[in-house]
This record gives structure tokens, C-alpha cells and sequence, in this order.
């Protein structure tokens, strides 16, 4: 470990896991007992299994870390090289797009080993580029991505955040740039254990003119923390999104799908759906925030959650902060239902049974992001 | 033939909230069920249905002669009878097309996916019709009544009844919230499943939508009892002078008889 990380262990014993300390207004829906438990971890030495459904992607995959680094076959235009703490030159270098502000980016940040640096040239139209990131077995892994999508670049790319059954602990840091005019699909999957806590952060930065579209789904296991912050910096940028995330039973997932604007006239669309299925556990939150800067900006953010039993847990918190004195549109809504009685029997009026209106409800929400279609998963194996 | 109520008294909870109600829905009829707010005209829907917060105490429901009292509302349904809600609940994640073709397939029978059309027709008969009753059929890929205006949710209900081929159509307040031309659009549709032979229960607070649907019989639901049942002049009748005069014209006129 280079002399350079002993500043974060500062920081990691210093700093608290979240900012905000838990109030009658303000709570934890991050399960942090988790990862306190588990800070300890040994590095694992060989990685995880990873699941039938997932092992023809992972063998498509370009770029694929868990207890290593290994990079093939990149399309044209495209450079990736592994990197260490530190990295040369321009553009984006570790904590450029994400700052060390709590305990677990501290963590990381101290002991993350696997990174990788995507670089996308200027103007490729590089096709599809996948990402995999999976887990270790019972040991820590961290991963760190940087990917620089170059100016006017297009093409979609394929993020898998994934943890296998074996027990231990994963932080995942990825930052993207998305530069101006470049267009990028971000097809982001999460699929975790139920014996690993995941913390994953990742910022997609968007720049002037650029635009992402963004679909999401998260399964998570154990404890699966994905904070997804969108910064939406130019002028023009378009950021959209849509997130389907299903809590399965005994897992417990917190997922921040925020939009931040500071580009004028940029525009950020998040709808996600969320399901839990019997006594999982999901928070789906997220932020539209409208600084100074984002004059003119339109902003929605539309957040379900429904509830399949009444032994699950559901939270559907949007908020929505504007700074800017001249808005286009800012919207949110949300909604936290369970299948009561008069949704049920309105389902009923069509014919369906119990079980099939269960079967609906999940394949509906699971399907909504058009994550599993675009990376041809059943669904069904999504949510196993 | 078609829907028999009989002597139907219910309750939920505490309050009775049917009374001895009996009537009939012939099939190629528009019978218009009349009351003011609270007099029980959706819970005589929903009991109908079979929903299960309503107890029975009393009395039968018949489909074609036969009992349907107690089977549960997705086999009624099955059975053929529609119910279109007076505000029918959203529901995030499940587009429109996937419910009907889920229902659909029910309505078929048989077996496998759900999702999957049994009968592929039925795809692009639902973009027909959706443009025929003036729906972007866009909506389609729409959540069900996620973000919906009134006028959809209403019309996205009469796709549906349009599609499913139901003998016994049930319309909970299709009027509410319409403005005149979505009133039109949604009697002209009314007037169509008429004429397909469809028995048509017509649930509605106000005379207006009456003047485009002609019913072919009306009753008057007051306090969970029916006070008077007749011919279409009877809605005019309710019309001109209100309720209250209805109730009063009536008891004495069977008291007289
Ligand atoms: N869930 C319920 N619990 C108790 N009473 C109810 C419930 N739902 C409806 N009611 C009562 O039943 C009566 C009939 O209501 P409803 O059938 O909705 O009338 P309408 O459709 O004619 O306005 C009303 O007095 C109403 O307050
Ligand atoms: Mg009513």
C-alpha cells in the first residue's frame, strides 16, 4: 500500500458513514451495521462464482474486474488499462468526480485494488463496450473505475455491478464523464448476494450538449447500497433514466438515483419502479437538485414502490431542491403502495388470480427499465 | 337470460348497505341504475362482482340461471362479467397492453405465459379500438392509469370492456370528470356494446349521459333500496324534479297500489 492511502485511513476513522445522523425526520436507510461488521475483511484471493444467467455477458465482457483485472478485446477508439492509486496525465484521475466525504468512500478509498481506466477517443462510434464488476469470495474486493467518454463519442455501455453468494464485503467507485456531444446508453446491471454487502457509488458526469440515457435494474442481496449521482454540468446535457428495482425476500437494498443539474436548459428525467417481494427491504430515493447555475432546466423525477406483502418494507423518497430562480419545469412524484385490497380486487375484475397478479406486478417492474430485454436475461432468472 | 339480482341484501362491515334489491340486465339492454351520493350504487356493483369486503346476507346473483354468489371475482369475470371502476386504481410498472392481454388470455383459457397473446389478433385490434374511442394508442405502453387523465382512465376502461368481450357490462360513473365531447365519445361506445348484445348496467349520479344512452329500463337506488324501477321516463323524471320527489311519487304510488 503506497504512502499516499494513509491520509484516508484518517479519514476512515474519522468520518462518520453518513453525514445526516439518524432523527425523528432523518434516517438511516442504509443498513450500515453491515459493512461496520465486515470492515475487517481479508482482500479475498479468488473471485466469486458467478451465476449461470450472468456468464455469457461476463465472457462477452471487455473489461472485467473482481479479485483482478483483466481487459480484451476492445472496439476501436476504445483504451482501457489497469490502473494503481495514482494515474498520469489528463483527464480523469481517482476522486476527480467523487469526493472522500463519508466512512465507506473512506474504506475505498484506502483499500481498493482493482481499477481500470476506459478511455473512449474522440468521435468513435464505438458500438457497445461491457463492464463487469464482480465479487471475491468471502474477502473484500474494491474496484475503481474511470471512463472518459470523449467528445462527440456514441455508443452504449453495458455496467454490471455483481456479487455472488459467498459471504465477505465489495465497495465499487465508478466515474464516468460523459464529454460534450458525446451520446452514451448506460445499461447499469445490479445483481447481489445474499451474503455480501455491497456499497457502490458512481458518478456519471454530462457535459454540454451530451446525453445519456440511462437504464437501470437493481436485485440486491444482503445489503446492496447503489448511490447513482448524475451531474448534469452543461449547457443542453441531457440525462434520462429508467430504473427498475426489485427487493427479493430477505434482502435489503437503499438505491439513490439523483439527478444534479448545473448546465442551463439541461434536462433530467428519472422514473424508477420498485417492487418488494415478501419481506425484502427497498428504499428507492433519489434527488433532483436545481443549483445557481442550472437556469432554465427541466427536471422530473417519478418514483412507485409497491409492496407484494405486508411483511416487506417500501420507501419512495424523492426530493426535489431548486437554487435557480428560472426553471422550464421541475416535477416529482412518488408513491409507496401496497397491494391492498381495492388494487387487488381491480386486478380481479380482469380475471387474474392472486398469483398471476403477483407474476404481473413483478414482471412489470422488473421489465420496465428494459434492462433485462436489452441484455437478453429473462426476467425471471433477475429475480430468482 | 343474463344477470338476475335477487332479493340481495349485503353489508360491509356494520351497515347494510343493500336491501332486498332486486333486478334484472337483459342482454341488448341498458338498464341505468340512479341515486344519489352514498345510496349504494357501487357497492351493488362491486357485490355483483363478488368483491370480498362485502358480505352477502341474503338473496342470489344469477348469470343465464345460474348461481355465480359465491365464486370469486376473477372467475366472474371469466365468466363475463366486466366491471369498469368508477376511479380505478393505478397500478406502477404494468403497461396497459400487459394487462389486457393477460386478461384476455384468462378470457380464452387454457395454458401458458400469460404475457404471451393467445390470440395474436388481439394486438392490433387494441390499436384499432384505442383510436377508434379517441386514445393515442400510445397509451397502450402506458402504465395502467399511471399519470392518466380522467377522460383516459374512463376511456381505457370501455377499451377494455370493448375488448374482452364480456356478455354483462357493469360502467361505474363512465360520466364523472368527462367534459361534453368525452361524454359523447363514451355514450357512443355505451350505445355500441348495446347493440352487440351485451347486457349494460349503467351506473350513473347525474341524467346528462342519459340523454346520449337511452336506457331501456332505469331503477332508483335510495338508502341501499330500490324506490322505483321504469322505463327511460323515469330518468327525465329525476331529472325535472330530484330524488326526494322520486321517493315520495313512488311510495305513495305503491301505496296506492
Ligand atoms: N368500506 C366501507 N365501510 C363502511 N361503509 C362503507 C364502505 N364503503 C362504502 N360505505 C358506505 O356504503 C354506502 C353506499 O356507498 P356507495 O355504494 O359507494 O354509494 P354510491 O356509489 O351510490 O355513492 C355509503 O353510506 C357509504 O358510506
Ligand atoms: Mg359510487
Amino acid at each position: 500500500m503506497s504512502g499516499s492511502r494513509e491520509k484516508y485511513l484518517e479519514l476512515l476513522r474519522k468520518l462518520p458513514f453518513q453525514a445526516i445522523a439518524d432523527t425523528p425526520t432523518v434516517r438511516y436507510y442504509t443498513d450500515w451495521k453491515e459493512y461496520e461488521a465486515r470492515l475487517d475483511s481479508e482482500y479475498a484471493d479468488e473471485p466469486d462464482e458467478v451465476a449461470e444467467f450472468l456468464r455469457d455477458l461476463r465472457s462477452e465482457a471487455n473489461v472485467v474486474l473482481d479479485v483482478d483485472v483483466s481487459i480484451t478485446g476492445l472496439p476501436k477508439g476504445v483504451a482501457a488499462e489497469r490502473i494503481e492509486d495514482y494515474v498520469d496525465g489528463e483527464g480523469l484521475k481517482p476522486f476527480t468526480l467523487i469526493e472522500v466525504a463519508n466512512k465507506m468512500t473512506a474504506y475505498h478509498a484506502y483499500r481498493w485494488r482493482e481499477g481500470v481506466k476506459i478511455t473512449v477517443e474522440e468521435g468513435a462510434d464505438f458500438g457497445r463496450i461491457v463492464l463487469f464488476s464482480g465479487s471475491g469470495r468471502d474477502g473484500y474486493v474494491g474496484h475503481h473505475i474511470l471512463l472518459d467518454v470523449g467528445e462527440g463519442a456514441k455508443g452504449e455501455i453495458v455496467f454490471v455491478d455483481y456479487a455472488g453468494e459467498s459471504g465477505g464485503l465489495k465497495t465499487l467507485l465508478a466515474e464516468i464523464r460523459v464529454n460534450p456531444k458525446a451520446e452514451v446508453n448506460l445499461v447499469t446491471l445490479v445483481h447481489h448476494g445474499k451474503n455480501k454487502p455491497v456499497y457502490a457509488l458512481r458518478a456519471v458526469e454530462v457535459l454540454a450538449q451530451a446525453s445519456v440515457e440511462s437504464l437501470f435494474f437493481a436485485a440486491g442481496g444482503k445489503m446492496t447500497r447503489f448511490q447513482d449521482d448524475n451531474l448534469i454540468n452543461g449547457r443542453l446535457a441531457r440525462f434520462e433514466m429508467k430504473a427498475s428495482n426489485v427487493a427479493r425476500p430477505a434482502t435489503k437494498s437503499d438505491i439513490i438515483l439523483s439527478t444534479l443539474h448545473k448546465g442551463p436548459e439541461s434536462e433530467g428525467v428519472v422514473k424508477a419502479r420498485g417492487i418488494v417481494i415478501g419481506d425484502g427491504y427497498l428504499a428507492q430515493r433519489g434527488a433532483a437538485v436545481l443549483y445557481d447555475e442550472a437556469s432554465l432546466a427541466a427536471s422530473e423525477v417519478e418514483s412507485y414502490v409497491t409492496l407484494l406483502s405486508e411483511k416487506g418494507k417500501g420507501y419512495a423518497v424523492p426530493v426535489l431542491e431548486i437554487h435557480t430562480g428560472e426553471i422550464t419545469r421541475a416535477g416529482h412524484s412518488a408513491a409507496v403502495a401496497s397491494l391492498g385490497e381495492e388494487f387487488t380486487f381491480y386486478l380481479k375484475t380482469r380475471g387474474l388470480s392472486e398469483d398471476e397478479i403477483t407474476g404481473l406486478l413483478i414482471e412489470g417492474v422488473a421489465s420496465f427499465s428494459g434492462v433485462a430485454e436489452k441484455l437478453a436475461i429473462p426476467f425471471t432468472e433477475l429475480i430468482k | 337470460m343474463g344477470l338476475e339480482v335477487v332479493n340481495l341484501t349485503a353489508r360491509i362491515g356494520e351497515k347494510t348497505v343493500l336491501k332486498n334489491v332486486s333486478l334484472n340486465v337483459n342482454y341488448g339492454e341498458v338498464h341505468a341504475i340512479m341515486g344519489p351520493n352514498g345510496s349504494g350504487k357501487s357497492s351493488l356493483a362491486y357485490v355483483i362482482m363478488g368483491r370480498e369486503i362485502y358480505e352477502v346476507v341474503d338473496g342470489d346473483i344469477l348469470l343465464d340461471g345460474e348461481s355465480i354468489k359465491d365464486l370469486p371475482p376473477e372467475e366472474r369475470a371469466i365468466k363475463g362479467i366486466f366491471l369498469a371502476m368508477q376511479d380505478p386504481p393505478q397500478v406502477p410498472g404494468v403497461r396497459l397492453s400487459s394487462l389486457i392481454i393477460a386478461a384476455a388470455n384468462k378470457k380464452l383459457g387454457g395454458e401458458g405465459e400469460l404475457g404471451r397473446p393467445r390470440d395474436p389478433r388481439i394486438l392490433k385490434r387494441m390499436m384499432e379500438l384505442a383510436k377508434e374511442i379517441g386514445l393515442d394508442p400510445s397509451i397502450l405502453q402506458r402504465e395502467v392509469n399511471v399519470g392518466f387523465s380522467g377522460g383516459e382512465r374512463k376511456r381505457s376502461e370501455i377499451l377494455q370492456a370493448l375488448l374482452l368481450d364480456p356478455k354483462i357490462v357493469i360502467l361505474d360513473e363512465p360520466d364523472s370528470g368527462l367534459d361534453i365531447d368525452g361524454i359523447k365519445i363514451v355514450a357512443q361506445y355505451i350505445n355500441k356494446l348495446r347493440e352487440q348484445g351485451k347486457g349494460v348496467m349503467l351506473i350513473t349520479h347525474y341524467a346528462r349521459l342519459l340523454q346520449y344512452v337511452k336506457p331501456d329500463r332505469v331503477t332508483v337506488l335510495i338508502g341501499g333500496e330500490v324506490v322505483a324501477t321504469d322505463g327511460y321516463e323515469l330518468a327525465r323524471l329525476v331529472e325535472e324534479k330530484g330524488y326526494a320527489y322520486v321517493k315520495q311519487a313512488f311510495r305513495k304510488g305503491s301505496a296506492q297500489g
